[in-house]
């Protein structure tokens, strides 16, 4: 125990001696918030807002929706979210039978993650009120996506949409961030193990070490993205033991192509972005920290969305200039059928590529990996720079 | 008739965020010579070594190696030399057979000679035995030090850069290296600049040498000529001298 203790201690002071380590730490305690802080003032009010159709004009009708308001439900004809109660609902709750309601959601788009969860709120009052009374109630429900009607529960559409459609490129997505890792590990193991120098004077052109990298990260996640579908195929071929989600969820093959184009590109960006910060730090633990830092700000536009977030103004622009936000941008309008759009987001995504890998080319090819001399005086304190 | 210089260095100058490293040090070496930087440590001897290995660029002044400038033609460069750095490791989970294989592959690309020859060189020059054939993270730092060497010479380049080659080794691992270097050099004709801060090792192994401090070269000559010019036993105390240094107690 005493050998335990004295390791535990030496590793946790070299961690906390870290500053970049330290920066990992601090930095999302002050940045998440403040990122939320600001995309949460840049978004609209999230207050429930419903429209309501009431049809019975008995009491219990009233009491649902008197008990919607005392529980904060703004009702606005506007909303895309429509409370539809049924001519009878009283009597049959009178008459012990069990009552039915409508709710009915139009999606702007298939990611419209907020109006999911507005319904989904709304489902829950619903069951809350139906909690006193027999017998219980029995929500229906209607989506509207795009003209196209279902008679299906928003997160169980959403969920099997996940399932279907999007499951593949977000699985890849995940492996990006693996490989990501892997691309920034493996520039520092050189750097750690006294590699590199020797390296970088052999008469091999430097962007074939750092494409080597590259596509041997690329080739490594392609392989974990084989084992993962094996796994999956097995897990599909188990008896099915529930109904699961809806049958017939489908966005079609061009916004998945171009989802999956994007969320490719998207992992092929950072791939290269890890590969291009790591080029400053001097051992793996560094790479991988800085690395991690790289992705969340990939992810930034993934979160907002699955947030059910609507930012607006400078923060809403700077989402959307993000390169994470454009795999969506590309889903998005080849869902609406403006495939010109879809295009120009792949075609965004290609650009900041061709970038990041002329600048890691550029920095690869310069003395600047060598000395570290580049400018970092701003980012002294995150990265670590051998001076 | 003397042939064109194997390197060249004119008023090269290197600063490293407002320390200067260089301060415009000139030299030059012969082919076929051994050609010693001594000095202390911090001295610029790494500096210039690095610089020479096209992995910095100077701010000032000129670098060639057989003609070639190292940041215009840093490619070219890299064709001639072959660099061996201070620090330098192998890539531990290789065995030293595998390492020499691998390397060899990347200069039979690059520079079409037989890789097979290569390595049957690089085996003789690293003399491990059949621990060559053992992964590199077991070698000890003398092993791990003599495959870097052996690596380094294998390819038969025009000029080897040798960064402190017997840095931390012991007493017979760093006689072996040095003897390898020097009848290397002669048998193959190959240029050599060596660093280091031993100045016993740079009189057994350099035809001429260079005495830098603080970024600046003080002298240079043979080992013989700067003995005889400070009438001094060995390079050490010609380096005392020479550098204005002196010892205390």
């Amino acid at each position: 125990m005493g050998e335990l203790w004295i390791m535990f201690k030496k590793e946790l002071a070299d961690i906390l001696r870290d500053r970049r380590l330290l920066a990992a730490i601090i930095v999302p305690i002050i940045l998440i918030p403040l990122l939320f802080g600001v995309l949460q003032s840049s978004s609209r009010s999230s207050s429930l807002v419903i429209s309501v159709v009431n049809e019975d004009s008995g009491e219990y009708s009233r009491a649902l929706i008197e008990f919607l308001e005392e529980s904060g439900v703004v009702i606005d004809n506007g909303s895309p979210v429509r409370l539809v109660i049924p001519a009878g609902f009283s009597d049959a709750i009178k008459s012990g039978r069990s009552p039915s309601l409508l709710i009915e959601t139009e999606l702007s788009s298939v990611l419209d993650f907020k109006t999911v969860r507005l319904a989904g709120a709304l489902k829950a009052l619903v069951l809350r009120f139906g909690e006193g009374v027999f017998p219980s109630i029995r929500p229906e429900f209607r989506l509207d996506v795009g003209g196209s009607v279902l008679s299906v529960e928003p997160s169980r559409y959403v969920s099997a949409l996940l399932r279907s459609a999007l499951a593949v490129p977000l699985v890849l997505f995940v492996i990006g961030v693996y490989a990501s890792q892997a691309v920034a590990a493996s520039v520092a193991m050189e750097k750690e193990g006294k590699t590199l120098e020797t390296l970088l004077t052999l008469p091999v052109s430097r962007r074939s070490i750092i494409l080597g990298k590259i596509f041997a990260s690329v080739v490594f996640s392609f392989l974990v993205l084989a084992s993962l579908t094996l796994s999956a195929w097995a897990v599909s071929m188990l008896p099915k033991t529930s109904g699961g989600g809806p049958t017939g969820v489908s966005v079609g093959v061009g916004p998945v192509v171009f989802f999956s184009a994007g969320v490719f590109l998207l992992f092929l960006l950072m791939l290269l972005t890890s590969l291009l910060v790591s080029l400053f730090t001097l051992d793996v633990r560094s790479a991988l920290s800085l690395a991690g830092l790289v992705e969340v700000l990939y992810l930034i536009p993934l979160l907002v969305a699955f947030a059910g977030l609507d930012v607006s103004g400078a923060a809403g622009l700077l989402v959307k200039a993000d390169p994470g936000y454009a795999p969506l941008w590309a889903f998005l309008s080849a869902t609406n059928g403006d495939y010109l759009r879809a295009a120009a987001a792949v075609l965004y995504l290609l650009l900041w590529n061709g970038l990041v890998l002329r600048l890691a080319v550029w920095v690869f090819e310069s003395g600047v990996l060598m000395t570290k001399s580049i400018d970092a005086g701003k980012l002294r304190w995150l990265i670590r720079v051998k001076i | 008739m003397p042939g064109k210089p194997a390197v060249l260095v004119k008023s090269l100058e290197k600063d490293y965020g407002g320390i200067k490293a260089l301060k415009g040090i000139s030299f030059e070496i012969r082919e076929g010579e051994i050609f010693g930087l001594i000095g202390p440590n911090g001295a610029g001897k790494s500096t210039t070594l690095k610089i020479l290995a096209t992995l910095l660029p100077p701010d000032w002044g000129r670098a060639e190696v057989f003609g070639h400038d190292v940041v215009k033609e840093a490619e070219k460069v890299r064709m001639l030399i072959s660099y061996l750095p201070e620090e330098a490791g192998a890539y531990r989970n290789m065995t030293g057979h595998g390492y020499l294989r691998f390397m060899a592959g990347l200069y039979s690309q690059a520079t079409g000679k037989d890789a097979d020859e290569m390595v049957e060189l690089g085996i003789k020059i690293a003399g491990l035995g059949a621990r060559l054939h053992n992964r590199v993270a077991t070698y000890s730092k003398g092993m791990t030090r003599k495959l870097l060497l052996a690596r380094a010479l294998m390819v038969r380049p025009r000029l080897a850069i040798l960064d402190e080659p017997t840095s931390g080794l012991d007493v017979s691992s760093a006689y072996e290296i040095r003897k390898r270097i020097k009848e290397f050099s002669r048998e193959e004709g190959v240029s050599v600049l060596v660093s280091s801060h031993n100045m016993l090792e740079v009189e057994f192994l350099c035809d001429r040498v260079a005495i830098i401090e603080g970024g600046r070269i003080v002298e240079t000559g043979t080992p013989g000529e700067l003995k005889a010019k400070y009438e001094a036993e060995n390079l050490e105390e010609v380096f005392v001298k020479a550098s204005g240094r002196v010892f205390h107690g």
